[in-house]
């Protein structure tokens, strides 16, 4: 029995900010994502009690640069890409 | 002189000899490129004006003897998740379908110092998600071994364009796989070196601790020049390695007799049997040139594709939730509200694979799951580096082949992700230790498609990688065989 249904997807797409109002859409992401997870429960087998979590590949820790200012993108070349843009600044639909 | 055939090192020293220009060599490549890349689609797009105008430059400073880079006018292709100044780099996604990035990466500001020469951008999976190029939003790439076959994925373009003869050197990026595989099944040298060796700094992110930029090309010195002129820390990226000896041609036709190479019985067992009898071949050309090859083991390797997807996943689906079709990007019509508005830039934007791999991460992530899944995989990380750095306190380097199978035909894997994922088992333990590794070709299946030779070494361990890769290419390359088949694309 898997542990994703198409709540759960719909759930998590709402978590993602991800519009699933297609239910036949919910329907095979949630087929396709079970077969995915079912297989991830390989892992369960495996004893993990004495190894610890490798978040990471290298050990590198405070890697600062110097304090020093630099350039920064101007505001114009920032907002270069944003489709809606007023005054100088983002323009977003209402929040609420 | 076939301009497409020349090497790198080639190209630059005809360059410096003045026996060409660089304009020729440019306008040749892009000659080719509009002749054949209907059929191959390798390109997302080329970079045509520009590039001739910077040539023609360059054949001024020619003339002048003021040649300067260390690719003096080299062409180069990109894969299209790097980003290049002012060129459009969309990842081959609706999402960044008309994004113009405002700096450049890392390693672009390096090549464009050297004054190599930019003629496109690649096509790829989606956001670099998928092993075959079909999650391209834009078009498939070809394998141009044979056009029935996908390129691999997800640096297809790149690795597509460096066999066809359309550039001799082109940059991919590797999460589980994504360099080594295409060129592995395109009959080329890919490199995914050691994580933190080359600054991420503008490689659009998919999972941050997985990702490396590497080099592919058509024979294992250029593979080393481009990855020593790409190679260094920078400080927009605190994950890259302080800086350290990157002269990886130095040393590399050393004699390898002595040197002791170990091949993991799990990597032969996951293999179909024209792989396994490439790579007992390649175990023979080693002995004979004075390796010592033992087989040894990596017990936990069965369960790395779980922990990788389980991984890569989370971290997609952290990195993606930028997108969010205010700042750049695609921004869907019609929302009335800001949620409504992030939810169908979202639905629209994003392509099927990529929306399913942000959903198992989100899904991975969320409470409940996460010590389950998250933790449990980050743990067998470990574990799996634990036995490969065993390997390393006795060995120089672990062989092996570099995908389960030769390329295999467009649509035959499309609609069944979780097959394709499996096919990852050979490649994501470099990813998931950060140890770096090498395809080279090391022969031809019955099909005629080329099967690729993995060789992994330990952290920071490139230059070893090399000596062996460039060894064993001295008994074993397909240059003719590429030289034979760009006369076909052409």
């Amino acid at each position: 029995m898997s542990e994703i249904n198409v709540d759960t997807v719909k759930h998590v797409a709402n978590l993602a900010r991800i519009e699933m109002q297609d239910e036949k859409a919910a329907e095979a992401l949630t087929e396709e994502l079970s077969k995915i997870v079912d297989y991830a429960h390989l892992l369960d087998e495996v004893d993990l009690s004495s190894a610890e979590p490798m978040f990471h590949a290298l050990d590198l820790t405070n890697i600062l640069r110097e304090d020093v200012a630099g350039e920064p993108l101007s505001q114009e070349e920032a907002m270069r890409n944003a489709k809606s843009v007023e005054d100088g600044q983002f323009k977003v639909p209402k929040m609420l | 002189m076939n301009i497409h055939e020349l090497t790198v090192e080639e190209l630059y020293g005809k360059i410096q000899a003045k026996e060409i220009k660089p304009s020729e060599v440019v306008k040749a490549l892009f000659d080719r490129i509009e002749a054949s890349d209907d059929t191959i689609g390798s390109f997302l797009f080329v970079n045509k004006e520009a590039a001739m105008q910077q040539a023609e430059k360059l054949d001024q400073l020619q003339q002048e003897d003021k040649m300067t880079g260390a690719l003096f006018g080299v062409p180069m292709g990109i894969k299209d998740n790097i980003c290049t100044k002012d060129i459009l780099t969309t990842c081959a996604s609706r999402m960044l379908e008309d994004f113009n990035p405002v700096y450049d990466a890392t390693v672009m500001e390096k090549l464009n110092e050297d004054n190599a020469v930019l003629m496109g951008k690649q096509n790829m999976d989606e956001f670099a998600m998928g092993g075959s190029t079909e999650n391209s939003y834009f078009k498939i790439t070809r394998n141009p071994w044979d056009q029935k076959a996908v390129p691999g994925g997800s640096s297809g373009g790149s690795a597509a364009a460096v066999a066809a003869g359309f550039v001799p050197f082109s940059l991919g990026s590797d999460t589980g796989g994504s360099v080594r595989q295409p060129a592995a099944f395109c009959g080329v040298v890919g490199m995914k070196p050691t994580y933190g060796r080359v600054s991420r700094y503008g490689l659009v992110a998919f999972a941050s601790s997985l990702d490396q930029i590497g080099p592919i090309t058509r024979n294992v010195r250029d593979n080393a020049k481009i990855l020593g002129h790409i190679s260094g820390s920078h400080t927009k990226d605190a994950t890259s390695a302080p800086s350290m000896d990157n002269d990886f041609l130095e040393g590399i036709d050393k004699d390898i007799s002595g040197m002791k190479i170990a091949v993991p019985k799990e990597f032969m067992e996951s293999v179909d049997s024209e792989v396994s009898d490439s790579v007992k071949k390649a175990v023979e050309t080693f002995k004979s040139m004075g390796a010592t090859v033992e087989e040894v083991s990596i017990p936990h390797t069965k369960y790395v594709v779980s922990a990788y997807y389980l991984i890569a996943s989370s971290e997609a689906s952290s990195n993606l939730a930028r997108f969010d079709g205010i700042r750049y990007g695609y921004k869907a019509e019609g929302a009335e509200t800001l949620e409504e508005h992030y939810k169908k830039t979202r639905a629209e934007g994003f392509g099927d694979e990529v929306k399913r791999r942000i959903l198992l991460g989100t899904f991975v992530l969320s409470s409940g799951h996460y010590d389950q899944h998250y933790i449990r995989a980050q743990k067998l990380r470990s574990i799996i580096e634990d036995e490969m750095k065993g390997i390393f306190k006795e060995y120089d380097l672990i062989i092996g082949p570099t995908t389960p199978t030769a390329a295999y035909d467009l649509g035959e894997k499309a609609d069944n992700q979780l097959k394709m994922y499996k096919d990852d088992i050979l490649t994501v333990p470099a990813n998931l230790t950060g140890m770096p590794a090498l395809s080279i070709p090391s022969g031809l299946a019955s099909s005629g498609r080329p099967i690729g030779l993995q060789l992994i070494g330990d952290h920071f361990d490139e230059k070893k990688i090399y000596n062996a890769a460039y060894k064993f290419e001295t008994q074993y390359n397909l240059h003719e065989e590429l030289k034979q088949l760009q006369m076909e694309v052409q």
